[in-house]
């Protein structure tokens, strides 16, 4: 956007001398004064928005039809409003440290200050001293190693590494040491950093490049493993050949909700852990397997859960919060400051990816090269997950006939990385596609057409040899993001309504601004991978005219207890549906990541129902003298197939009490080929494209989100308000990571654990965005034909990002964040 | 700070971060009375650097202003004091005796979540809902100040509470949506103040009388009952009206009062 040149007198009112301002061809030239943007090749029928009109925001405006809210309802495809809005918006639903127990306690966790340190000794006395503190605790105090001597209970989710407590090195900045119980918040702090420990510390290696010759620093080795990928010709060339280097910063989820527990001494020695966990029977397994209990003797309740966009609750604080109750007989309560969340809880992989590609005049990809390093930090957590993903997916969602990938997550002294919503795929669509961009340039194609000419559909071959047989509509989302039109350039709108970049009231010239427009397209995957069991068990039990749904698939605030609901609703015609409280006495459902629970714990909720409907309606089926098939139940009403014969849910509920509980499991998978990293490792895959609008100011080197189109393949829409909500949440995510989000350390110290300056994205820095179309093609081998929403955006709005920074200042993006040096011209 | 590139070095440091430890017997104390919503709240032998985010969670029991960094950044503390719009977490609660403090708890007129609540809630601006009743405040107080805010001004009130769940596009329409609900209701009623729930007496908040829209029951069904002993929630709904939340008793000292049960008892005995 630039003001008019009124009197001619600023040379920046003009286009900058190698900057491709509206150049015919360039997406900016076709978005300000071209050809339309829209003008698609025609490929495919674009079904149009799916969502309610609230939802979706007027061209000329740019501002949403905000008076009305969404359409209420029930049953799956339609809008109900959560039942817990209500009482999170009056601050009287209880999350984890708002709960409160008679004679509780506090804690505190001492930390270390260094990123790689010898642990000499260890001494309690100092903090035992101070009056107030009831216990300090340390890895003496959990289950001793297998030759006795005490090693920290490592424990994880794939290896066994990550102890609770550091017994003798330490491997990251801010790792647990001790814990200490007192009454009162900060006696237990002060405890905790009275405890006198005596470090020698040593070298830390940060540098994930050098992590292959450097000394182990943890018994296992420094490599987490190493996924090839080997597919097609090797000695293939193409006729135009490109090249990049890119980097990913350290995202940290950084829910508002710090971790935060409360955790009460049972009567038979064990523990009830009142905590936010996203994986509750896994996290009561690792808690047992840490202090030496019995599963059963560990009861992890669920308490409100204050965002999760990774695995919450490390195994340090969890079972520190455990043993603390334990050791003193009280209720201990604890609460992680923001710093130690910032120090502990597991970061999205920073990543350096090296990528070649290859392809011929018309810019159809022949092969792409990559070597890629995801630097896991000091613990295994789920790297080797990560870097499966980040390698099948390394090519992106298009069809290239030869691929050719080394990826490597290696071990360092930083903080632990682990699962992020979209961990691996984002960090390879933010290369990829930049790889694309440079390619369209080289070859002098729109970054539009180059994306068209390679896509991916069904039916394709991904990298490890898998078919791509879910649906892959990646052409009709392209197509479905260029049609939408462009917002409005702010010209006409008054001086003091403009948002410049670099925020209103800042030192932003308005005719230092330009603006550019870029496309991405990525996918990821949807549930474990590589042969994970992906089980999850649900009740539903009905009495009366009230149906409850007992599954302990943990309700992030992605709305799962919402679609339970809907769910019930659709199969039984019961409208009053209680989802009982999460805890581990009820089967496992599994964690609450991969996009799992739409899939599994919707599939089990739906088969549990679908079973206690066979159970309402045989009976009547018998009465009616037809087979229970012919019945149907809709808007609360049981009727016969030709309308004839009826009677009311809740009649027929009457003095009933009708139960089933059911499991759902997606197809196997298997590993990928340690060689060749070949194999159906996938059980679906999701995809996402955008566009983006920015302003860059040039000077500055600051930038603003204008708007950001999504179309996405949801395969169907089961509550569209829901899925407009999780794909603003990702997109809002991504817009963090590309233009702010970043951790940074310096010799493996984080300097920046706070707010202040780890930031996030506020209501100024929030694009408009537009959800273009959500592609219900169904994915028939999921339950509903539903793909899971969730990650794909967070995943892909970084490349989008990127992607029109690099069309607005035609400076290269090679790095996450984008820094102002990088792009100020 | 030992520079630890010296790897053969050393180091013996007295605590994890540098500050010497001192007992609680010797910390300072003080007795204060706070106005909440309308209400005296007595605080008594309470140390005098807890935060008035402290103080109201946990010695006051209204757990509705949250803590997200302890810093003032993130806006989940949020309360007014005296009419202005205030981190919780960086106000030392003993300064706060004179002043009229409104916490989330007070936006709510007879038990009933205030049009900005309900707006919030209905517009989907609650994904997990830990940043809400910061937003619930923060737009109370735009809204108080200005009644027809424009999408830059609206923005401009909220950038100081994050949110991690959403692209705050539905806290920006709930402003809109209320403050034209409020402009509609003016025009009826020329006479009468713009009526805002903001601005009617408060009154502790007593959980048994909150309604929700859509509840058709008011019991927990018998086959969910619990099972063991429970600890005593006190920030909780007793009436089942919210089926998400987990269903505990919960026993008033005093009902309309939130006086923890613990403040009266003496502290617990301290022992290693």
């Amino acid at each position: 956007m630039t003001t008019p040149a009124a009197e001619g007198e600023s040379s920046l009112a003009g286009p900058l001398p190698g900057v491709p301002q509206g150049a015919p061809g360039s997406a900016t030239g076709t978005a300000l004064g071209g050809t339309a943007a829209g003008a698609t090749s025609g490929a495919g029928a674009v079904p149009g928005p799916r969502l309610p009109a609230p939802a979706q925001r007027t061209a000329d405006t740019g501002q949403g039809s905000a008076s009305r809210p969404p359409v209420a309802g029930s049953g799956l495809g339609s809008s109900p409003v959560r039942a817990d809005a209500l009482a999170k918006a009056m601050g009287i639903f209880p999350y984890a440290a708002d709960l409160w127990a008679e004679g509780l306690l506090w804690g505190a966790i001492a930390r270390a200050p260094y990123a790689h340190a010898r642990i000499l000794s260890v001494d309690i006395g100092p903090a035992l001293a101070i009056p107030g503190v009831h216990a300090v605790v340390t890895a003496a105090d959990l289950r001793p190693g297998p030759a006795g001597v005490p090693d920290g209970a490592p424990s994880g989710p794939i290896v066994q590494d990550r102890p609770v407590f550091a017994t003798d090195v330490v491997r990251h900045h801010g790792e647990p040491v001790a814990a200490v119980a007192a009454d009162h918040p900060d006696t237990a702090r002060l405890a905790a950093a009275a405890i006198v420990v005596t470090y020698e510390p040593l070298e830390p290696l940060t540098d994930p490049e050098a992590a292959f010759a450097a000394p182990p620093i943890h018994p296992d080795g420094n490599l987490f493993r190493h996924q090839p990928v080997r597919f097609g010709d090797p000695e293939v060339v193409g006729a135009v050949v490109v090249e990049g280097l890119y980097q990913v910063g350290r995202q940290d989820p950084a829910p508002i909700g710090a971790e935060a527990g409360l955790a009460v001494p049972r009567p038979d020695g064990g523990v009830e852990l009142h905590v936010a966990s996203t994986d509750p029977h896994g996290d009561r397994d690792r808690a047992a397997q840490c202090l030496g209990l019995e599963p059963d003797r560990i009861r992890l309740v669920v308490s409100g859960v204050p965002g999760a966009t990774s695995d919450r609750e490390d195994v340090g604080f969890q079972v520190a919060l455990g043993l603390l109750a334990i050791r003193t007989g009280h209720p201990v309560k604890m609460a992680l400051t923001r710093e130690e969340s910032f120090l502990t809880h597991a970061h999205r992989h920073p990543a350096l990816l090296r990528y070649r590609h290859h392809a011929d005049i018309e810019g159809r990809l022949v092969k792409v090269e990559a070597q890629l390093l995801l630097d896991g930090g000091a613990y295994a957590e789920v790297s080797s997950e990560a870097l499966a993903a980040a390698a099948a997916m390394a090519a992106g969602p298009y069809a290239v006939p030869h691929v050719f990938v080394d990826a490597w997550a290696v071990r360092t002294n930083n903080p632990p990385a682990g699962r992020m919503r979209g961990e691996g795929s984002l960090q390879t669509c933010f290369a990829y596609e930049s790889q694309l961009d440079q390619l369209a340039a080289a070859l002098d194609l729109d970054p539009l057409e180059i994306r068209r000419r390679n896509a991916m559909s069904t039916g394709g071959l991904l990298p490890t040899g898998q078919a791509v047989t879910c649906p892959a509509p990646v052409r009709e989302l392209l197509d479905a993001v260029a049609a939408e039109p462009l917002p409005p350039l702010p010209v006409d709108q008054p001086d003091d309504e403009w948002l410049l970049p670099g925020g209103p009231g800042g030192a932003g010239d308005p005719a230092a601004v330009r603006r550019g427009i870029g496309y991405a397209v990525g996918m990821v995957h949807m549930l474990g991978a590589e042969g994970t069991d992906e089980v999850s068990t649900a009740s539903v039990r009905v009495t009366g005219s009230q149906a409850s749904v007992m599954c302990t698939a943990v309700d992030t605030g992605t709305g799962f207890a919402t679609l339970a609901r809907q769910i019930v609703q659709d199969v039984l015609g019961v409208s009053d549906v209680y989802i009982a409280p999460v805890d581990t006495d009820q089967p496992s459902a599994g964690p609450s990541a991969r996009g799992r629970q739409t899939w599994v714990s919707g599939g089990a909720v739906e088969r549990a129902a679908l079973m206690v409907r066979h159970q309402l309606l045989q009976p009547l089926a018998v009465q009616f003298g037809m087979s229970p098939e012919l019945l149907t139940i809709s808007d609360g009403k049981i009727t016969s197939y030709d309308g004839v014969l009826g009677m009311p849910v809740l009649q027929a509920l009457e003095d009933k009490d009708l139960w089933a509980t059911a499991q759902c499991r997606p197809h196997p998978t298997e590993p990928l080929n340690p060689e060749t990293g070949q194999g159906d490792a996938f059980v679906g895959l999701a995809f996402c494209a955008m566009r983006a609008v920015v302003d860059v100011d040039v000077e500055l080197g600051t930038v603003r989100v204008v708007e950001l189109t999504v179309a996405q393949d949801v395969g169907r829409a089961l509550n569209p308000e829901q899925i407009a909500a999780r794909i603003e949440a990702g997109v809002t995510q991504g817009v963090g990571l590309a233009l702010m989000e970043e951790l940074v350390s310096e010799g493996g110290r984080i300097v920046n654990p706070s707010f202040t300056r780890y930031r996030l994205p506020t209501s100024l820095d929030v694009p408009d965005i537009r959800i273009a179309a959500l592609l219900e093609e169904r994915d028939v081998v999921a339950p509903f034909g539903a793909k899971a929403v969730g990650a794909a955006p967070a995943a892909v709005a970084p490349a989008a990002v990127a992607a029109a920074v690099r069309a607005a200042t035609g400076r290269p993006v090679n790095r996450l964040p984008i820094q102002p040096e990088d792009i100020a011209v | 700070m030992t520079d630890f590139l010296a790897s053969s070095a050393i180091t013996t440091t007295t605590t994890a971060h540098g500050l010497p430890g001192f007992g609680a017997d010797e910390s300072p104390r003080a007795t204060y009375t706070l106005r909440v919503n309308g209400v005296d709240r007595p605080v008594t032998d309470a140390w005098i650097g807890e935060s008035l985010l402290y103080v109201l969670r946990e010695r006051l029991g209204l757990a509705g202003a949250k803590g997200g960094c302890d810093q003032g950044e993130c806006g989940a503390c949020s309360v007014q004091v005296d009419g202005q719009l205030t981190a919780a977490c960086l106000v030392p609660a003993a300064l706060a005796a004179d002043s009229e403090i409104r916490t989330v708890e007070g936006l709510a007129a007879d038990g009933t979540a205030s049009d900005v609540q309900r707006a919030l809630a209905e517009h989907g601006a609650v994904q997990c809902g830990y940043c809400v009743p910061g937003l619930a405040m923060a737009v109370h107080d735009l809204l108080e100040r200005n009644h027809q805010p424009t999408d830059l001004e609206s923005r401009e009130a909220l950038c100081g509470n994050l949110c991690r769940c959403t692209g705050y596009r539905g806290a920006l329409a709930a402003v809109q949506a209320v403050a034209e609900a409020r402009a509609e209701e003016a025009e009826e009623e020329p006479a009468a103040e713009a009526p805002a729930p903001a601005q009617a007496p408060v009154q502790a908040h007593a959980p048994a009388s909150v309604e929700l829209p859509q509840q058709q029951h008011a019991q927990q069904p018998q086959h969910t009952q619990q099972r063991q002993a429970q600890p005593q929630y006190a920030y909780q709904s007793t009436t089942g009206a919210y089926p998400d939340a987990p269903q505990q008793d919960y026993q008033a000292a005093d009902p309309g009062l939130y006086v923890l049960p613990h403040q009266q008892t003496p502290a617990p005995e301290a022992g290693a």
